[in-house]
């Protein structure tokens, strides 16, 4: 009996341990999981041609990586309410990683909370959030930007002349970066006159009207900052039809204004504000599925292209809303016109 | 109940926009001597004419809704559209001009019909309709486009565009053949004088036999139409294929016509007063920029003009 009720007790005593061990010995043998991955990325909009080629970036990386079984994507229309539901409808999709495109950063906070506590790798690109529970936030610095334009254009002037200004929307963040950043490089040149700033909402009717008034105003101009060749681009077009000499100008990727560049032979600096964020989001997100140290913070480095690699990039035959440079893909991947 | 007067505004109200506009000319004079802006130069006046030229079209499309008692907002997608259209349609080649305008024509059409539709068959408020349909036009275009505008637009519009004929821009000959001809439809025909009834008490116009429904319909189809071929104007000024073109229409010609002494609530506005209130906000932008005014000041200012302008008007409800 004492032995039966021993045998008993050792019995549970080695079910317990077992039970105990159990997770642990699981978790030795737990497999980490290296391929079926499901991508989930949130995109604030794709209300213009610049976010279409974001689109082509992004699934041109995605292809390059077998080990990505699916992917979604969600569009917001620029409306932060239906990112949240969009963030959440992923998480509920179970994305083994949620790559984002904030529409408005501090709206989101919540929903990018969510995911990182369920331990989703969480990729932010292309704006800023005020919250740390994210894994890695893919940027372009715009100060740079800015900067690399206002260099270009000032030894393109030898340090000395008259120029204007033109930015983006008052307020926004891109624009307000990049005007910081270059209006820090021309104090190096004091030679360097700036007569005027104006915001021209990177709309090229509300530019040319500007642009008529900077004429009236200045009988010299002798060179453009524009932030973007949204604007750099009309304002050049208003220079050549009040029959003023053509300038040096810098602006961004954009063909129409490489295309301005090149038929009108006047030298130019594009600086990409580029569409590579969402390709260089999925590379980041899959070092963190892999088990990779992903920096918490990931610039990109961005050359900028002068009159030469302008003449090589551009594109005569294609739309004015291509975006040089950033087409460095398959075909198939590429948009269709 | 409010009274019915087939009077567009009585010389009495618009006197506030007259005196704004005579400070506002009062102070380029000033602003001139002291720095030298070159406000008063030709050329400078006839650029202002270029912009004031698009906005005013806009802006009198804008002002026969707003005497109806309605509201649209769908200016702004409309003109971007139409733009768009422009370029893909007429590809670059004059021959395909006209086809061209009467396509946005036909486009904008649709478009106000629609409103029109919406506002008096389904009893939609003008502010949601106008806004749905905005929001389908955006939509719509970037299906088509993905996003990418092609085509180009041809020399000829843009000769028109930025061209002079005997000194005056192409562009101001198209605003006065709009204007006369809505100044007309406004105030010698039977249908301008249903407009105001419509506008003053639709009740009323109800009960006097007038078809109101079919005049909320006309007044949108002609919002939209005015609309869709400043779209094709500003490719011409522009050169540019830009889906975003007509950002800010909506509210700059609701501005001027408000400025202009439209009432919102309908029964009350002119042509005169909205080409007034066009030139008060052209003319606070231009000298803003000539006298290098930061942002935050223009639009500071152009807040207190329409202030005052309304202040002056004192129209009471």
């Amino acid at each position: 009996m004492l032995r039966k009720k021993g045998i008993m007790v050792a019995a549970i005593v080695v079910m317990a341990a077992a039970m105990l061990a159990a997770p642990v010995c699981a978790e030795g043998k737990k497999e980490v999981k290296k391929t079926g991955f499901v991508i989930g990325w949130s995109n604030a909009g794709m209300g213009d041609s610049w976010r279409l080629f974001l689109d082509a970036n992004f699934k041109a990386e995605i292809a390059k990586h077998p080990e990505i079984e699916k992917y979604y994507i969600t569009n917001a229309d620029e409306k932060p309410e239906k990112q949240i539901a969009d963030i959440d409808d992923l998480i509920t999709k179970k994305v083994d990683a949620l790559i984002v495109y904030p529409t408005v950063g501090d709206a989101i906070v919540p929903a990018l909370e969510r995911a990182y506590a369920k331990g989703i790798p969480v990729i932010v690109f292309g704006g800023s959030i005020n919250t740390d529970s994210y894994t890695c936030l893919v940027t372009q610095d715009l100060k740079a930007f800015g900067r690399a334009q206002a260099a270009w254009l000032a030894k393109e002037l030898n340090g000395k002349g008259q120029i204007v200004m033109l930015s983006g929307i008052a307020g926004n963040t891109t624009a307000e970066d990049r005007l910081a950043g270059a209006q820090e490089e021309f104090r190096k040149y004091p030679d360097i006159k700036i007569l005027d700033h104006q915001y021209c909402d990177w709309s090229s009717p509300k530019t040319k009207s500007i642009m008529e008034a900077m004429l009236q105003a200045f009988p010299t101009i002798d060179g453009i900052w524009a932030d973007s060749g949204l604007m750099s681009w009309p304002a050049l077009q208003t220079m050549k039809e009040a029959k003023r000499p053509l300038v040096p100008s810098t602006g961004d990727q954009l063909n129409g204004y490489a295309k301005f560049l090149v038929d009108n032979k006047v030298r130019g600096y594009v600086f990409p504000m580029t569409t590579r964020l969402s390709g260089d989001a999925v590379k980041m997100a899959l070092k963190a599925l892999a088990g990779e140290k992903v920096p918490k913070n990931y610039s990109i480095e961005i050359d900028g292209l002068g009159p030469d690699l302008i003449n090589k990039f551009v594109k005569p035959t294609l739309s004015d809303w291509w975006w040089i440079g950033d087409d460095q893909m398959p075909e198939e991947f590429l948009p269709k016109l | 109940m409010k009274p019915i007067s087939l009077r567009s505004m009585g010389s009495n109200e618009r006197a506030g926009i007259y005196i704004v506009l005579l400070i506002l000319l009062g102070a380029a004079l000033v602003v001139n001597a002291i720095l030298g802006v070159n406000f008063f130069r030709i050329s400078n006046l006839l650029n202002i004419a270029r912009s004031f030229s698009m906005l005013g079209l806009a802006a009198l499309g804008q002002t026969i809704v707003i005497i109806s008692g309605g509201l649209d907002l769908s200016v702004g997608e409309t003109v971007s559209t139409s733009n768009v259209i422009a370029a893909n349609l007429m590809a670059g080649d004059d021959g395909r001009l006209l086809a061209g305008i009467l396509a946005v024509c036909v486009f904008g059409a649709v478009v106000g019909l629609l409103n029109g539709l919406l506002v008096s068959k389904r009893n939609v408020p003008p502010f949601i309709a106008t806004l749905g349909m905005a929001t389908v036009v955006k939509g719509l275009r970037l299906i088509w486009t993905k996003g990418m505008p092609t085509g180009s637009i041809p020399e000829s519009l843009k000769k028109l565009g930025t061209g002079t004929s005997l000194g005056v821009p192409n562009l101001l000959f198209v605003f006065i053949l709009g204007a006369l001809l809505i100044s007309v439809l406004l105030g010698r025909t039977g249908f301008g004088r249903r407009v105001y009834v419509t506008g003053t008490n639709r009740d009323v116009a109800v009960l006097s036999g007038i078809r109101a429904d079919r005049v909320t319909i006309m007044v949108y189809i002609s919002c939209s139409v005015c609309a869709a071929l400043v779209g094709v104007l500003i490719g011409g000024y522009t050169g540019i294929a830009d889906q975003f073109s007509g950002e800010g229409y909506d509210i700059d010609t609701i501005a001027a016509s408000v400025l202009g002494g439209a009432a919102i609530g309908g029964g009350i506005g002119s042509v005169s007063g909205t080409i007034i209130g066009t030139i008060i906000m052209l003319i606070v932008t231009n000298l803003s920029v000539l006298a290098h005014f930061p942002i935050q000041s223009q639009m500071l200012m152009k807040g207190i003009l329409i202030i005052i302008a309304l202040w002056l008007n004192g129209k009471k409800a």
